[in-house]
């Protein structure tokens, strides 16, 4: 081998090495997106309580939609007339499907086919189908999402040591009136539009008592800019 | 032939110049959402709705005690809504035409390599032809150049694209993201209002027989949101796509994009062969494959 030659299979070993560094580095970046389990996840069953409204307190798990334009903080609310809470019919109330609640770390699909001819959501595993403006929306998780057909990773949760509760949720999505609309935090893209915040809440390892809460903001479609507003609640069972 | 040739390297970039290829693209996913829509009977069919609706607010306005706030709310906003929506369908009505004409071109994002392949072509074939000194080139160049006249009228860009431009022009004031909102507005209300009519009216009522106009609204309301909610979210989905085409040059323009550039072309090259019909070898017959330099002058 001439010193030439040695030379180039040289800086070819070391193109092909940084390469594989940047693959590696890449392939990284992409465990993060997935939600890889780690230190502190809690994987499991996130089993809710039924929400449930005594004038004008709610307890237990919840859903509620701003309007296009309209703050988390102080609205303008959808109201939904068919909600318990009549008191404040912007808060509907939420029922625990038939799996008990929200399963982290695997996917709680939608059911084939969604809707029934009324338009109102099959799916039933995570919450019961729950009217809102007369037809039945469901929850589901699914490995690709159903409004941007973006392949996303199961929901995960974590709970650091002070029991604070983060998590990617971007498989969350909501299904209603024939229509699916992403309601996860991050976005199946990993971002963090409008008013949409991470998933933040409390965990007690000795009860496994947890507040799961996030917002959403819709991104395309009829409810375009509105932004979904999730509070959960109940007990954790680990898998 | 260096006119030509600086000619087909404009054709060839105009798209460029006016971002067509990023524009052109959301021109065609703007058709393809609203075709369903652009339609008669669809658009009869919303109109229903809108009487259905105003015939139950008609029947409630005032009628009933201790109304819900959710119907107070559609009494006084419902002259609005209706108008508002009644106009848009009317303009939705009053464009189908237009629409079946641009929906009747070739697809959008054609569009650029209209404009990039001919232009492509000019600019080889005058390439060829200064670097060959060919006048075959010169004619090629001068054929490409009627083609592109010939390219608007085939497609019948002269009575599609001005149709198009009406269209761009009525649907402006309706795809902004603040319209979009109030539309979004709209059903809340409408969506609001029914549901104090299912589960506050009717409910507390001993019959209903007295509301046929509001029965009718309940009924319906399912299928009218059903039918209402894609919609909706079609003019949200296509703000963006509705602004990338109104940047575009205007539609009726369009055709002279073609026959402009065509005539300069056949314009130069025919003036090139002239040149060269003035110079044809001495038993005066035109080679059409020898190189101009070995012409030799016609004596004077």
């Amino acid at each position: 081998m001439n010193p030439s030659t040695a030379h180039r299979r040289s800086r070819l070993l070391g193109v092909v090495l940084a390469l594989s560094l940047v693959a590696a580095a890449c392939g990284s970046d992409s465990d993060d997106d997935a939600g890889t389990p780690g230190d502190g996840e809690l994987v499991g069953l996130f089993e809710i309580a039924a929400g449930e409204c005594t004038g004008a307190e709610v307890a237990g798990t919840w859903f509620r939609m701003v309007q296009s334009g309209g703050t988390v903080a102080d609205g303008p609310f959808v109201p939904n007339s068919d909600s318990t809470c009549t008191d404040d019919p912007t808060i509907t109330p939420l029922a625990p499907g038939s799996d008990g609640g929200l399963l982290a770390g695997s996917y709680q699909p939608l059911t084939d086919p969604a809707f029934d001819e009324g338009g109102s959501a099959l799916v039933s595993s995570i919450v019961q189908p729950t009217t809102w403006f007369a037809v039945g929306f469901g929850v589901s998780t699914n490995e690709t999402d159903a409004q941007t057909n973006d392949t996303v990773s199961p929901p995960a949760v974590s709970v650091d040591d002070a029991g604070i509760l983060s998590g990617d949720l971007r498989a969350i999505a909501a299904s209603w009136n024939g229509q699916h609309f992403n309601q996860g935090s991050p976005k199946p893209d990993g971002s963090l539009p409008g008013a949409t915040t991470e998933p933040t809440g409390t965990y007690d390892a000795g009860s496994g008592a947890y507040t799961l809460e996030w917002t959403s903001q819709i991104e395309g479609g009829p409810f375009d800019g509105f932004v979904g507003v999730w509070h959960l609640e109940g007990t954790f069972t680990p898998a | 032939m260096v006119a030509v040739l600086v000619l087909g390297v404009g054709v060839m970039l105009a798209p460029a110049i006016f971002s067509m290829f990023s524009r052109a693209p959301m021109g065609r996913d703007m058709i393809d959402d609203f075709r369903p829509y652009m339609t008669a009977e669809q658009i009869s069919l919303f109109e229903g709705f809108l009487d259905t609706i105003g015939a139950a607010d008609a029947e409630t306005a005032g009628t009933l005690d201790d109304a819900p706030a959710a119907l107070e709310t559609l009494h006084e906003r419902w002259p609005i809504i209706d108008d508002d929506m009644g106009t848009m369908l009317s303009v939705m009505g009053d464009n189908i035409d237009n629409f079946e004409a641009v929906d009747a071109l070739p697809p959008f994002d054609l569009f650029p390599w209209f404009f990039v392949a001919p232009g492509l072509m000019i600019t080889v074939v005058a390439a060829i032809g200064l670097a060959r000194d060919d006048r075959r080139a010169i004619i090629t160049a001068g054929v490409i150049g009627v083609g592109l006249i010939a390219a608007p009228a085939i497609f019948q860009m002269f009575s599609r694209a001005p149709l198009g431009g009406d269209m761009i022009n009525d649907f402006r004031p309706y795809m902004t993201t603040e319209k979009v909102t109030s539309v979004q507005g709209y059903f809340i209300d409408l969506g609001a209002a029914e549901g104090a009519l299912r589960t506050g009216v009717r409910a507390g009522a001993e019959s209903t027989a007295a509301l046929p106009a509001s029965e009718a609204f309940i009924s319906d309301w399912p299928r009218i949101a059903n039918e209402m909610a894609p919609m909706v979210g079609v003019m949200a989905d296509n703000v963006d796509n509705f602004a990338a085409v109104d940047a575009l040059p205007p539609f009726p323009m369009f055709p002279w994009f073609f026959v402009i550039p065509g005539v300069m072309v056949a314009a130069a090259a025919g003036s090139a062969v002239r040149g060269d019909r003035r110079r044809h070898d001495g038993d005066g017959e035109i080679d059409l494959a020898r190189p101009r330099s070995q012409l030799v002058e016609e004596p004077t």
